[in-house]
């Protein structure tokens, strides 16, 4: 045991994380040799495939039965998921996101892969989905089908649910209710929700956008005029505003202003920017500083709402009122 | 964890839904998230930028650092610039791999188009990165 202690600990794992592996089920009841020579044996396996020695701690954590797998069954998963259609590059990075992937059975994620495709996806759809969302594996297919289900009910139609989740697969792991609530955010922002649906259709990623993020963008935009951007090219939303402000500032400094007819000028290449205009964009970035831009904005926001407090408030109007009222006494006096 | 979150500007509720997206955030240490957002403050991420990055990208926090350093590392070399407009932009991108990156550029060059093009279009275009 004492051994075994010593080995976890020159891993990196606490006293902590060990002793919540050991007390997993199907590592409690491996002997303290078996465990030991498991581990040393599997951590030099994990190593010498591509993982750091983070990934292992991470991956046991969340999957301690790995200290029990055989290297050979491990093996023989990487090849067969080789085989399925991921490099070995692909499957490293899958188990790391998702280590119970070592756990599943091969024919289990080729019958997920056929439920998939019955629901419209192709074999590579699936392939790329689940290498940025592995954890499409360990979902049931019924819940997938659900999930199309209620985004049928928001207003999309299946095909709508099929291509968006190609495109973000992670919308699998959102749940309908926060999906609503992100399409409240945007009505409050001044959109209908015919408007959200259709963005979303062309620009996924709403969904992923905090409601920080998004709000920030639409405010920007709509201090410029362009409010409609969101309907009309969401997918531009996607450039940062910071780089969306700077090249704005520097149109309107050369004396083009950007509307509806014209607001592509903001997207353009970089390369054809610099060589249109003759600014790099460290240089606009350096002289149109949005984060600069907003904390001004903010002040001023913050000293207009104090004077209208000031103004609105008969408290404080009254002390004034009373303030003056000594000031004349005093005088007086 | 959440502590940490809320001094960036991210909201409550914002933070259950990071959560929802990616729940091993919760076994994330203050250090930890503490180290992702230096990493981006070294990529030159201002404040606005660490939130909208972090806010809309849970994932991002459960990633190793050993593999965020390749990712950005790779890019640099592939050329990529101004890391800190294009994550803000899509910041998805610090989900990937580095070899998923190479990859991609690879099969577009193996069509024709110089590097120098590629990296250009997917500077001005992040919504390409969804097509790794």
């Amino acid at each position: 045991m004492e051994e075994l202690k010593k080995i976890f600990k020159e891993i990196g794992y606490t006293e902590e994380e060990m002793n919540e592996i050991i007390n997993e089920y199907g590592i409690r009841d491996l002997k303290p040799e078996t465990l030991l020579e498991n581990v040393k044996r599997n951590y030099s396996f994990f190593l010498s495939i591509g993982y750091s020695k983070e990934d292992v701690i991470k991956m046991t954590k969340s999957l301690p039965q790995i200290y029990s797998y055989s290297i050979d069954n491990m093996k023989q998963k990487i090849e067969d998921m080789e085989k399925l259609g991921y490099s070995k590059e692909d499957v490293i990075k899958m188990t790391k996101i998702f280590p119970a992937i070592y756990s599943l059975s091969i024919d289990n994620m080729k019958q997920k892969i056929e439920d998939m495709e019955k629901l419209g996806y192709s074999k590579e759809d699936v392939i790329k989905m689940t290498k940025s969302l592995p954890q499409i594996y360990g979902y049931s297919i019924d819940n997938m089908k659900q999930k199309i289900e209620d985004m049928e009910k928001l207003g999309y139609s299946k095909e709508n649910v099929i291509k968006m989740t190609k495109t973000l697969p992670a919308i699998y792991s959102l749940s309908i209710d926060n999906m609503k609530q992100k399409i409240e955010d945007m009505e409050k922002l001044g959109y209908s929700k015919e408007d959200v649906i259709k963005m979303t259709k062309t620009l996924p990623a709403i969904y992923s956008y905090s409601k920080e993020n998004i709000k920030q963008k639409i405010e920007f935009y709509d201090s410029i005029g362009l409010h409609s951007l969101a309907i009309i090219d969401a997918k531009q939303l996607m450039q940062s505003t910071s780089l969306s402000y700077a090249r704005y500032m520097y149109y309107k400094d050369i004396g083009i202003d950007i509307d509806e007819t014209n607001y592509k000028k903001l997207f353009i290449n970089k390369k054809i920017f610099e060589k249109q205009y003759g600014i790099t964009k460290e240089e606009l970035l350096a002289k149109y500083n949005y984060q600069e831009y907003m904390r001004k904005k903010n002040t001023q926001d913050l000293g207009q709402e104090v004077v209208d407090v000031l103004e609105n408030t008969e408290y404080l109007g009254d002390t004034e009122e009373t303030i003056g009222a000594y000031e004349k006494d005093e005088k007086i006096k | 964890m959440e502590e940490i979150l809320k001094e960036i500007g991210i909201s409550e509720n914002t933070i259950s839904q990071m959560e929802e997206l990616c729940p091993n955030i919760k076994e994330l240490s203050k250090e930890e998230i503490e180290k992702k957002i230096e990493k981006l403050k070294e990529m030159k991420c201002d404040d606005i930028q660490v939130r909208n990055i972090i806010s809309s990208n849970a994932i991002y926090l459960d990633r190793s650092v050993t593999d965020v350093d390749k990712l950005i590392n790779t890019m640099k070399d592939l050329g990529f610039d101004n890391l800190n407009i294009l994550l803000d932009g899509n910041p998805y991108i610090l989900n990937l791999d580095d070899f998923e990156i190479k990859n991609y550029i690879t099969k577009r060059e193996e069509k024709g188009e110089l590097l120098e093009d590629i990296v250009d279009d997917m500077s001005a275009n992040p919504f390409l990165f969804e097509e790794i």
